[in-house]
């Protein structure tokens, strides 16, 4: 707003030869007022609604529901770290939460190797074959189809008649169809 | 992939992440999702619920190969986990937090309690507790317009009607929830109550003094109306309609250790939504109160509270009519030799119910009709089964057209 009152002076102080150059800037501070009102209405007092969130309760939580609640909200601050922190301690004290468990996968970077490093902290339980199941299907399937066959295997040993389960060990066995590519493009006499 | 036991063995152990199993016995399993999916229920995480009762739904012999199993069940090796390996014991390892006290976590008559505070709060501050009276040691409402209503209920009427609000007649167990909680007629309290206080009252001549609350014979009109014989059981409609708190079921099913009387109020509260339309139908009750009250007398020294204490155990209706997603009711109040298959048909109930929930009518449909199918007619189904089944049936069909 201030600067949309400079240049509101500036096209009154300077005659009329420079109007084209003060309505130029006029422009440009008015969309710059805009930007600013803009992303002053989104992120920061969107920041500022979740820190009261944060400390209203939820300071050191030992709930696993407000683990998960701060957990959410430390991610929609971009605090990964944190907010990853919060979904293990949450889902060792209620691993059969999967909410938790896909909220732990949004913060997961694969690439950096992260799942290797987690899994031993994560409790033994078929909740996290399913998060295992989960999360590389999801990220790198095609790296090792033959794992999270066997995963799903065990799973399905368990759950028989779980509809989703089947649906991903067939999507297994589809991606596993490559390796029949493969072959044919290696050999093409054996793969009659 | 290595199964290290046979069928039932719980530690499974999964080569590609050198990950051993310790929940993997299907009676673990259903327990502990069981639990977790009433907790997230009970949060509000229907889609959490939701699938972990679809994953209890699909367990290997439907989670129930062998009650023995929990012994051979190795205790889980995370520390803050526990599931519950006592089907009978409440579920402290969940409840028991911080963030809510031992007493809260274990008195399900509470969560009534905290419903009908919600009640209370939502909307029935300012409505006329026609149950509180100086007997019940209710305290005046600091309206000076309730104030009046309490002295001389008749001229509250009257004042309602001039409004044209037949609201504020009535719904005083939900201005009040704690009306409850107050002492019985036949408390010393109660004796102890002046007789200048049965004139605050205003309501019933000195012959129909017993019991001393005018509530009981307000919950009698309340309750059922005119219906005179449906009166000694009316208390199980009552129940019927507010059968979606865990107190109320609770009181239903007979266990009086957990009746708390908190609860009870809530089946006072429906009936009095019944009052509504009687009051709002009616001209005036008096004359119908007072013939309740007369012919009560056979039965007068109950109070309101004993008498759905007392009906809410003998009551049958209420049980079935819990429809509140309560899969730790289904593992904890049946007997070991319960046969499998109920449990299964309520694990499968539940998930039903929980699909009915989250508005996904085929499937709960579906699973319904999959019980059924399962049952194959050797086993009759529970009614509430046939009802959800029936009325889902009815809402696929009438969305079809």
């Amino acid at each position: 707003m201030r600067r949309k009152r400079q240049s509101s002076l500036l096209t009154t102080e300077f005659p009329a030869e420079t109007s084209f150059l003060a309505q130029i800037l006029e422009r440009r501070a008015a969309s710059d007022t805009v930007f600013a009102l803009s992303s002053s209405r989104s992120t920061p007092s969107h920041t500022r609604a979740l820190i009261p969130l944060l400390k209203d309760g939820l300071i050191d939580p030992s709930d696993p529901f407000c683990l998960l609640l701060k957990g959410i909200l430390l991610r929609k601050l971009h605090k990964r770290i944190e907010a990853m922190d919060c979904f293990m301690r949450s889902i060792a004290l209620m691993p059969y939460n999967w909410t938790t468990w896909l909220e732990l996968n949004a913060v997961i970077e694969s690439s950096a190797g992260e799942m290797d490093e987690i899994l031993p902290l994560l409790p033994q339980s078929f909740m996290t074959l399913l998060f295992l199941e989960h999360h590389h299907r999801q990220s790198a399937a095609t790296k090792d189809p033959q794992a999270n066959t066997d995963r799903l295997q065990v799973l399905l040993d368990l759950f028989p008649e779980n509809a989703g389960l089947w649906n991903s060990l067939a999507m297994q066995r589809y991606l596993q169809r490559g390796g029949f590519e493969r072959a044919r493009c290696a050999e093409p006499q054996d793969c009659r | 992939m290595n199964n290290d036991g046979g069928r039932g063995s719980p530690c499974v152990y999964v080569a590609p992440d050198r990950l051993s199993l310790r929940d993997a016995a299907p009676s673990h399993a259903r327990r502990a999702l069981l639990a977790a999916a009433q907790e997230m229920s009970s949060r509000g995480l229907d889609n959490g619920a939701n699938w972990a009762l679809d994953l209890a739904s699909c367990l290997r012999g439907g989670g129930e190969d062998d009650d023995n199993d929990d012994d051979g069940v190795p205790t889980s090796s995370f520390t803050a986990f526990s599931p519950p390996s006592d089907r009978h014991a409440p579920f402290d390892w969940q409840t028991s937090t911080p963030a809510r006290s031992h007493h809260d976590a274990n008195n399900t008559t509470t969560m009534a309690e905290g419903d009908a505070s919600v009640a209370s709060t939502s909307g029935a501050q300012h409505i006329y507790p026609m149950q509180s009276t100086p007997f019940l040691g209710i305290q005046a409402p600091s309206s000076s317009s309730f104030r009046q209503d309490l002295s001389s209920p008749q001229p509250a009427r009257v004042a309602a009607a001039a409004n044209g609000n037949s609201l504020n007649l009535n719904l005083g167990p939900q201005a009040n929830p704690k009306d409850a909680i107050t002492p019985p007629s036949n408390s010393p309290a109660a004796a102890a109550t002046p007789l200048a206080d049965n004139s605050l009252s205003g309501r019933f001549p000195p012959p129909f003094r017993q019991p001393p609350s005018p509530l009981s014979n307000l919950s009698y009109s309340a309750d059922e109306g005119d219906e005179r014989p449906r009166r000694r059981g009316g208390v199980g409609i009552g129940n019927a309609r507010g059968g979606f708190h865990p107190g109320a079921a609770a009181a239903a099913r007979g266990d009086r250790s957990t009746s708390h009387p908190l609860s009870i109020s809530h089946s006072h509260n429906d009936g009095d939504d019944s009052q509504d339309d009687t009051l709002s139908t009616k001209g005036n009750d008096d004359e119908s109160m007072a013939e309740d009250a007369a012919t009560d007398t056979g039965e007068d020294s109950r109070s309101a509270h004993v008498r759905f204490a007392s009906e809410g155990k003998d009551s049958s209706l209420g049980a079935d009519s819990d429809y509140r997603f309560n899969p730790a009711a289904a593992s904890t109040s049946r007997s070991p030799h319960h046969g499998p298959s109920s449990t299964h048909e309520a694990t499968v109930y539940s998930y039903a119910l929980s699909c009915f929930r989250l508005g996904q009518m085929e499937r709960c449909k579906w699973q319904l009709d999959k019980l059924r199918a399962r049952a194959g007619g050797s086993r009759k189904e529970s009614d509430r089964v046939v009802f959800l089944r029936g009325y889902v049936g009815m809402l696929v069909s009438r969305n079809r057209h």
